[in-house]
């Protein structure tokens, strides 16, 4: 068995507003060396058999991010039982 | 005129599009639910405000893959009229009869309140009603409604003349103030190139009976009565 796990943030050059103003609460906190906080969002899911890149990218293109905003990272590993 | 309203799981201004067709214009309208695959014959198709499918993981990300997209999208490509108001435009970016992407609002707020438009163009079926760069005032109810382009994508909507309303302040100027969602180029709505497909985050169908408040919507629902109606 495999799990996938997908991150999705948005593209460079696109304002993350949530980033930005979590970045501001961080420095509040005192954290004033955090730059360039990125919100973004998880999803993970198992399959049978180890799947193709292609496919991964297929799901990232069709549903699982908007490519015109958004990017998507996905990191495959083996499930043992 | 007949007009078909879809209705995605999580629509919610589905009734009020209906209200101005039937009740103000006097028009054949219908639902159609998302789950069917042939739209009924219309001259226009509206995709109503709402949360579909709950806005889950992206607004309008699952909509796209509902059985009636298809038959939508086939409609649009042979010059249908089709309409897209908040959720509906955040669905007809998502399944490509828009281009560009809505986002959340920059305040991170859902701002429900009027705002004032500019009518860019009256070359549309949905705008020939309106007079060219005048002001209107409509509402909007929305959290992710930054209209947001790349750079080659917003050249080319303006080549094209497909930025249909902006957001300014009432005497018509583009001011960040006006712009309260944050929106590119202060664009509240586009077009597609042919002019048949308009979306906009505003919901004209809020303000087409002057007991809610404004009639500045009616002219766009009068402006698509007019384009089938003979010359």
């Amino acid at each position: 068995m495999w799990r996938v796990k997908a991150t999705v943030q948005l593209k460079e050059g696109v304002l993350d507003v949530q980033g930005r103003a979590l970045e501001a609460a961080l420095k509040h906190l005192g954290y004033e060396e955090v730059e360039d906080v990125k919100i973004g969002k998880q999803v993970e899911f198992v399959t049978k058999e180890k799947p193709p890149t292609e496919k991964l990218k297929e799901m990232g293109d069709k549903l699982l991010a908007n490519p015109t905003i958004e990017t998507i990272n996905f990191s495959v590993s083996e499930v043992k039982s | 005129m007949n007009a078909n309203v879809i209705r995605f799981p999580g629509s919610n201004c589905d009734e009020d599009v209906l209200n101005v067709l039937k009740n103000v214009l006097n028009l054949d309208a219908e639902f159609i639910w998302h789950d069917e695959t042939k739209l009924k014959n219309p001259h226009l198709v509206v995709l109503p405000g709402g949360f579909s499918y709950g806005d889950y993981w992206r607004a309008g990300a699952m909509a796209k893959i509902s059985p009636i997209v298809p038959a939508i999208k086939e409609f649009a490509k042979e010059g249908g009229l089709v309409l897209g108001i908040c959720n509906g435009f955040q669905i007809l970016t998502e399944i490509g009869l828009l281009p560009g992407a809505l986002l959340k609002n920059k305040n991170q707020q859902f701002i429900c309140d009027w705002v004032n438009l500019r009518v860019e163009n009256t070359k549309t079926p949905f705008t020939t009603l309106y007079k060219q760069d005048s002001v209107v005032r409509i509402p909007i109810a929305h959290s992710e409604g930054r209209y947001y382009i790349d750079e080659a994508g917003l050249e080319t909507l303006k080549k094209q003349n497909q930025i249909v309303f902006r957001y300014c302040n009432p005497a018509g100027k583009l001011t960040e103030e006006s712009n309260v969602n944050g929106s590119l180029d202060s664009i509240a709505g586009i077009c597609n190139p042919a002019g048949n497909v308009l979306g906009l985050m505003p919901h004209p169908e809020r303000c087409s009976e002057a007991i809610l408040g404004g009639i500045d919507g009616l002219p766009l629902f009068q402006s698509i009565v007019k384009t089938f109606q003979p010359a």
